[in-house]
């Protein structure tokens, strides 16, 4: 299988991965923002109410925080990462 | 029409969102096959402005009436049945060719359907590309659904918006053909395989049908490639209308072409292991 490879190039530097599981990858992506109809903007809008009520009780590092719509066998769910510091500087200064 | 028995036919819609993906092959095939089959059919174009299936079947020439004439009641509904060349039980109603979408409206195609449902086994619909009224007119008057796709991103996503919009409509969730497989690229990982699409779409698969040049010969003659007992893609519309018919059919396993190098390679022990990669799915729906 290693001699064919190399004899047909299937794999090199340039192309490590075959381009259907880039498509499938991108499709499932497209999909999951088709099927809730989330444009960027709103994902963007979402991500800093997101922070701005977390970071209220957290010292939220905002600047990490991932939110995606994510395809399950259960349907599509939002998912946020929120990390948090360590040390609690800020996060009893509410109110 | 020689059978005056009523029956209660099945209305048979096939679309895709995208345009040229082979909406037309495909109903013109599976038609031909069912009546291959002894089954009664009548194919409705739907695609009114772009008449097509006329063409696909060699009936070009024969056309004299069509589907607005019958709404419109400028011509009996038998009168604008074309019965085709080489079966005698398929016909043909073709779509107007100077008339826009909005010529039929929903009401009267589900009117249609259901006065050719009591003459047929099974109505199939040839629904034009798009999401608009022209698709809503194609599945209107629809008991089943069938959405054909190609294995590549656009027509993917587009087969995806009209799942949605045939689930919104009530309807029977579709079931899937995948066309235009290239078992080469697929085996290089370079185009999606059956597995990929139908768990992107997750709707059950009723078949897959090879890229085949049977397909290009017997279209630019006027002839179903499913009448033609030695092309593969024939095969593949063949065996989609027994699963129609609610037969129990493995899914065609897809070869790469087998070059004469690798042959020799393998003859000489390297690599037989990856020869005949299988383009399987899931169960037949």
């Amino acid at each position: 299988m290693g001699i064919l490879d190399s004899l047909f190039g299937r794999r090199n530097a340039y192309r490590p991965q075959g381009s259907a599981q880039v498509a499938k990858q991108r499709l499932v992506e497209v999909l999951v923002y088709d099927h809730v109809k989330l444009t960027p903007d709103v994902m963007e809008a979402i991500r800093d109410d997101i922070c701005r009520i977390l970071s209220r009780h957290l010292d939220v590092d905002v600047d990490r925080l991932e939110i995606n719509i994510l395809r399950t066998e259960r349907g599509d769910r939002l998912v946020a990462n929120v990390p948090v510091r360590r040390g609690g500087t800020g996060a009893r200064a509410r109110r | 029409m020689e059978q005056q028995q009523e029956v209660n036919g099945r209305v048979i819609t096939i679309t895709s969102g995208k345009g040229g993906v082979g909406k037309t092959t495909t109903t013109a095939n599976l038609g031909a096959a069912l009546a291959a089959r002894g089954r009664s059919v009548v194919l409705l174009d739907a695609d009114i402005g772009l008449r097509n299936l006329d063409i696909v079947l060699g009936l070009e020439n024969r056309i004299v009436y069509d589907i607005v004439d019958v709404v419109e009641g400028r011509c009996r509904l038998r009168q604008a049945m074309i019965r085709d060349k080489r079966l005698n039980n398929l016909y043909l109603i073709p779509a107007a060719q100077t008339r826009d979408k909005e010529a039929v409206s929903p009401q009267q195609m589900r009117a249609l359907c259901e006065e050719l449902r009591r003459q047929f086994d099974f109505i199939l619909i040839d629904s034009p590309a798009g999401i608009e009224q022209g698709f809503r007119n194609a599945i209107a008057g629809a008991d089943e659904v069938i959405v054909v796709t190609n294995p590549e991103v656009s027509s993917v996503r587009d087969a995806d918006r009209i799942v949605g919009l045939v689930e919104a409509a009530e309807l029977p969730v579709p079931r899937l053909i995948v066309n235009r497989i290239d078992p080469e690229l697929v085996r290089r990982g370079d185009m999606m395989s059956v597995e990929d699409v139908t768990e992107i779409l997750s709707i059950p698969l009723i078949g897959l049908v090879p890229d085949d040049e049977t397909i290009i010969t017997a279209t630019n003659r006027g002839e179903p490639v499913a009448l033609d007992p030695l092309s593969r893609a024939g095969q593949a519309f063949r065996d989609i209308a027994a699963r129609l018919l609610g037969e129990d059919v493995p899914l065609m396993v897809l070869e790469a072409p087998d070059g004469a190098l690798r042959r020799l390679l393998r003859a000489l022990g390297f690599g037989g292991s990856r020869q005949g990669q299988a383009v399987r799915g899931g169960g037949a729906g």
